[in-house]
């Protein structure tokens, strides 16, 4: 076998059989140097013919056995040019077939690319924005800023976007949604635990049932905007962070309930006071979506008749579906 | 509890029951069939549904709920008998 530390151990114990050794290997050797020297006309590979030469001159001394031969074509495996054309061919089709899957389904499988938008913030603005959700009546100006406004470059897309999290308190993210789900679940199982009615399949049991209320939550919504024909640049990653702002007010109504009371006094009050405050929120955030810009010239205008029904529509929403989740998942 | 099996099964009934409503016996008889979504503003008894209808075709609720009915209607029709075989065979098999 090659040995990269040299043949010091070999070396000394070849020394007894220098001569039978070493005329049966400079036979072997010559054998292989032919061989690889007919391969080397048809595959022309630079490395055999120096290393063979190498070794050959060194034939008698070292003790390079006869597994050169293949141990020379494995690291040189993806020089061969039929293996390069094959790498190559399966590149190209990779590409093509995920373009063609981009270009046809890229629609359905809605932004995977652009989910980083979402994940972009940072601790002041969680913890202003979890303030915003439970009390939103000191935010002066709820419009997105655009990318431009935020950080003054402009975007690289003719399409202007809107700033990230980080610079703009009233963009939706998906941390505040997705941290807030998992915490609801670990919260009920523990409350559940400390009533003494645990069991494991409890997390499966939440995590679909939750499941199945956003599912419906988002599926509200969007045949909603369908119907009312709002045509605005809302993606589904979007409706799908606003409606996981409720799981913060969910949260809070939990840890109050158990640590404070269930009682009629004490503990409805608080439920309707952060209903009210959450319908607030999201009536002034979702606003952008449902009803046309004010600044922005719009092809489409709303008549009078159109924009009170989608007011209503926005309420109806807010306060009515959110409340009746809210109420019904932390009984 | 209520969880994601219950959903696609409730799912799936009711976008069954959207598709198999007949579209002249049913559908026509109370004004949503397809031919009155196109012919907007034909007679007076549609008026009061064309208030919201600007340039933009298919502007209004109500023909927009025609249009969806129709799409899935015509769309869903073969998908949901695959998928109504699988699930009868599912709740055969493993009940």
């Amino acid at each position: 076998m090659y040995n990269p530390y040299g043949d010091a151990a070999d070396l000394h114990q070849q020394q007894q059989h220098a001569d039978v050794q070493a005329q049966a290997q400079a036979q072997a050797q010559a054998q292989a140097h032919l061989q690889n020297r007919q391969f080397n006309l048809h595959y022309p590979q630079p490395q055999h013919p120096t290393f063979q030469q190498n070794q050959f001159a060194q034939s008698p001394h070292l003790n390079q056995a006869h597994p050169q031969q293949p141990n020379n074509a494995f690291p040189t495996f993806l020089n061969d040019p039929a293996a390069s054309l094959a790498t190559q061919f399966a590149r190209s089709g990779f590409e093509s077939s995920n373009q063609y899957i981009q270009k046809n389904f890229g629609s359905f499988i809605s932004g995977t690319g652009d989910i980083k938008y979402y994940f972009q913030v940072s601790n002041s603005y969680v913890l202003r924005k979890i303030l915003l959700i439970v009390f939103p009546y000191r935010n002066k100006n709820w419009n997105r800023l655009t990318n431009q406004e935020a950080t003054g470059d402009p975007s690289p897309t003719a399409q202007t976007s809107f700033a990230p999290p980080i610079h703009d308190v009233n963009a939706p993210d998906l941390y505040i949604p997705l941290m807030a789900f998992v915490t609801y679940i670990l919260l009920w199982a523990s409350f559940q635990g400390l009533k003494g009615d645990f069991h494991p399949q409890l997390f499966g049991y939440l995590a679909s049932q939750t499941l199945a209320f956003s599912v419906i939550d988002i599926a509200i919504f969007k045949i909603g905007l369908y119907l009312l024909n709002c045509s605005s640049q809302s993606t589904l990653w979007d409706l799908v962070s606003f409606s996981g702002y409720k799981y913060v007010c969910i949260i809070v109504l939990l840890c109050w309930k158990h640590l404070i009371g269930d009682g009629y006094l004490t503990y409805y009050p608080v439920v309707l006071i952060l209903i009210a405050n959450l319908a607030v929120f999201l009536m002034r955030s979702l606003k952008f979506l449902v009803l046309p810009n004010a600044t922005g010239a719009t092809s489409n205008s709303v008549t009078t008749k159109q924009r009170r029904i989608r007011v209503q529509f926005l309420f109806l929403y807010s306060v009515i579906v959110q409340g009746l989740i809210i109420l019904f998942m932390s009984r | 509890m209520f969880g994601l099996g219950k959903l696609l099964y409730v799912i799936i009934l009711t976008v069954n029951g959207i598709a198999v409503l007949s579209e002249d016996r049913f559908l026509n008889r109370i004004g949503w069939g397809s031919s009155s979504g196109n012919s907007n503003g034909g007679g007076p008894q549609y008026q009061q549904y064309n208030t919201g209808l600007d340039s933009s075709d298919g502007a209004s609720v109500k023909s927009k709920i025609i249009n969806l009915i129709g799409a899935v209607r015509t769309l869903m029709r073969i998908p949901l008998i695959a998928i109504n075989i699988v699930i009868i065979l599912y709740e055969l098999i493993l009940g």
